[in-house]
């Protein structure tokens, strides 16, 4: 190996492959660093896992020798677009390129995505990709120092150009008949919550430089979506699918007594599938399947269960069946001045807000679909904020390895936040008719499955406190908000059919946001 | 056998009579605009235009629709094609005046109500080419079966976007 063909760029690697005979591309991949102490990442197990190719697959980034730019995400599309907006405007900015090269972004399925983690928060998650493309930059000033035969620091980047020392050359010229590699440095786990992070000190484009980001470019996937040729989950046809449904207990905390049965006649193709507490009936036509799933549950019997209090009495019930100091309060970033020594403010007010539990409630409730193969490998195509993570839970509730399963995603109905744990439901029962059936399952869920079984927000009690000044202005403000540990990304079917799941959200697992942390964490004064 | 007449195409459909119009549309035509909401004609995610009118896909049955019209928003360009006795619309080429007009004003965020959206703003806009906000609400709101619900509240942007529709309806657009 020659001196061109490894170049080390702020911790990063780059190596040439091979000369290619036509083409050529950066290609940006990881490699993964163990967490710094086992405390920082308890829940994960400090490892990648199974089917991702670091080297092809794994990529982030790929600059190709025509000059457009292929970005890779784990994270989704909810609505805000901003995987499609602004993490190309991002990427586009710190690499110095129009916004118009990034031609593609790859997102959201698990064996063609790097990096996992939950869709929230733009500011969180696309630090990695900038990290990704900063990295990028510094490849390519640094192959276009070689190039021309001058030192890097005589070197500027406009608009896809690096000039310097009387030559330019673009993006695409400095990476034809070539195949780079540039391997980056990464954190985390990819099927925990968070997934993986890029790491380092590239040197990051001051915010005072920016030409691309804070400019307001449309969102290139609005017209497939109006035209109507973007295909949903919900359009998804998988080649001898069956149309299935589930029949829900009763309450919460029933169990199956008796499954009912069907009448062959009128429901000619329906099969009924019970797994534990998990009812399920498929068919080859769908509305077949949604009446079948109606007559079923009309005879399905299910065992008494009152251990829900009724709505008014939630308060009090929560008041003595949850640690509210089990995870410390979160204290509002905008708290300002020492509201408890607020006696010198002319007036003061101070109350408590509690907020009932509260369903998400997507307009179109979740639909999956599920190919389980013979072997017990699962292909699953779904809509979820979280994938690597639904795969994980999948996984887990199949005994299988993670290299068995693949998730992937669609453009679906906005989930506001209800799938940042993987699932919305629909996704594990699809599995389960699927493996049972031995042929594709799609499950769609029904307005009165949404409601009644899909993942809740968790209750809160948030606590206000303002002191006002003699002029009538803010002199203190503190706002905490405490509850318990949220939110419960177990799997409702692995739950119902009694097989393995995450466990529910605690302090201590890493499952669920509690972990995320929104503003400073006070100890937790009380009222 | 029942004969469906869908964006101006006669089709045949092997459906069971009862069968609501939703599912024969996505399954067995391959019509996929129309989303599955509630099932229950609250939400408006599975509209459709019967005629002139914005009926609710999910609860009508086919045996209703035989030799009716039935417009879904895979229609539109058409539609206004014949309308205005324009040459008939190319894939990748304009596309219905209210379908414009939300990707101008880029009215979606997630989407999937808007297909619904669209079929009710092409019904009133047929019948009212000049609509006041409180007409445009009303039709969005109190003349159907349910308002059509958006759970990314988009409402300010839908307005936006029926107020651009109409002025390219008329022709009268800057």
């Amino acid at each position: 190996m020659s001196a061109m063909d490894s170049l080390s760029i702020h911790g990063a690697q780059l190596s040439r492959r091979e000369v290619l005979q036509a083409g050529g591309a950066l290609i940006v991949s990881f490699s993964l660093v163990p967490a710094a102490s086992p405390a920082a990442d308890s829940a994960s197990t400090g490892r990648s896992s199974g089917s991702l190719d670091a080297a092809r697959l794994g990529s982030w980034i790929e600059i190709r020798d025509d000059n457009s730019i292929l970005l890779r995400t784990g994270k989704c599309d909810f609505g805000q677009s901003s995987i499609y907006t602004a993490y190309r405007q991002i990427v586009a900015e710190e690499l110095g390129v129009p916004v118009e090269h990034i031609t593609t972004v790859v997102a959201g399925d698990t064996d063609s995505t790097p990096d996992g983690g939950g869709t929230f928060g733009l500011l969180r998650g696309a630090q990695s990709l900038r990290k990704a493309a900063a990295y990028s930059r510094e490849a390519m000033l640094g192959l276009a120092a070689r190039k021309f035969g001058v030192a890097r620091e005589s070197l500027s980047i406009r608009d896809g150009v690096i000039s310097g020392g009387g030559q330019s050359a673009t993006f695409g010229k400095l990476v034809v008949d070539a195949d780079l590699r540039l391997t980056i440095p990464v954190r985390g786990d990819l099927t925990s919550f968070f997934g993986l992070q890029v790491i380092g000190d590239p040197p990051l484009k001051p915010s005072s430089a920016y030409t691309i980001v804070g400019q307001s470019i449309k969102n290139p996937i609005l017209r497939p979506k109006i035209s109507g040729e973007t295909v949903w989950v919900g359009d998804v046809k998988l080649p001898g699918m069956l149309h299935g449904r589930v029949v829900h207990p009763a309450t919460l905390g029933s169990t199956l007594v008796s499954a009912g049965k069907l009448n062959r006649p009128r429901f000619p193709t329906a099969k009924v599938v019970v797994i534990g507490n998990l009812v399920g009936v498929v068919a080859e036509d769908e509305w077949e399947a949604v009446r079948a799933a109606q007559a079923l549950a009309a005879g399905t019997k299910w065992s008494d269960w009152k251990g829900l209090p009724t709505h008014g009495k939630l308060p009090e019930h929560l008041s003595r069946k949850v640690n509210w100091d089990e995870l410390p309060a979160t204290k509002s970033p905008a708290s300002k001045g020492d509201a408890a020594a607020g006696s010198k403010a002319s007036r003061r007010h101070e109350a408590s807000y509690f907020f009932p539990y509260m369903k998400h409630a997507p307009i179109s409730p979740t639909v999956s679909l599920a190919d389980v193969k013979s072997d017990g490998s699962v292909v699953l195509h779904t809509h979820s904020q979280n994938p690597q993570f639904l795969r994980r839970g999948i996984a887990t509730m199949m005994g299988k390895p993670l290299s068995d399963v693949v998730v992937r995603t669609y453009p679906g109905s906005g989930h506001y936040g209800r799938s940042n744990g993987g699932n919305a439901g629909s996704e594990d029962e699809a599995v389960l008719l699927s493996r049972a059936v031995g042929r594709p399952v799609r499950v769609q869920w029904m307005r009165a499955d949404d409601m009644q079984w899909s993942t809740s927000s968790s209750t809160m009690l948030s606590t206000i406190r303002i002191g006002l000044a003699a002029d009538g202005n803010i002199e203190t403000y503190e706002a905490e908000h405490r509850g318990p540990p949220m939110q419960d990304d177990r799997l409702i079917g692995a739950v119902l059919a009694g097989l393995p799941d995450i466990g529910a959200p605690t302090p201590g697992n890493g499952n669920g946001l509690q972990r995320l942390s929104l503003g400073s964490r006070t100890g937790g004064s009380t009222t | 056998m029942i004969t469906l007449n869908v964006n101006g195409i006669q089709r045949s459909v092997k459906a069971s009579p009862d069968t609501p119009l939703l599912y024969v549309l996505r399954n067995e035509l391959g019509v996929m605009t129309p989303k599955f909401g509630c099932g229950m004609a609250q939400c408006g995610a599975c509209s459709v235009l019967l005629g002139n009118q914005e009926i609710r896909a999910c609860i009508t049955p086919i045996s209703a629709l035989e030799g009716k019209e039935i417009t879904t928003v895979e229609g539109l360009p058409a539609r206004w094609a014949r309308q205005k006795k324009l040459p008939p619309p190319t894939a990748g080429g304009a596309l219905h005046p209210v379908q414009e007009a939300w990707i101008e004003e880029q009215v979606p965020q997630c989407g999937i109500c808007q297909f619904g959206m669209m079929i009710k703003v092409t019904e009133l806009l047929e019948a009212n080419p000049k609509p006041t906000d409180a007409d445009i609400k009303a039709a969005l709101t109190t003349s159907g079966p349910s308002p059509h619900l958006c759970r990314c509240a988009s409402y300010a942007a839908i307005l936006d976007g029926a107020r651009r529709a109409a002025e390219l309806m008329r022709g009268d657009a800057s």
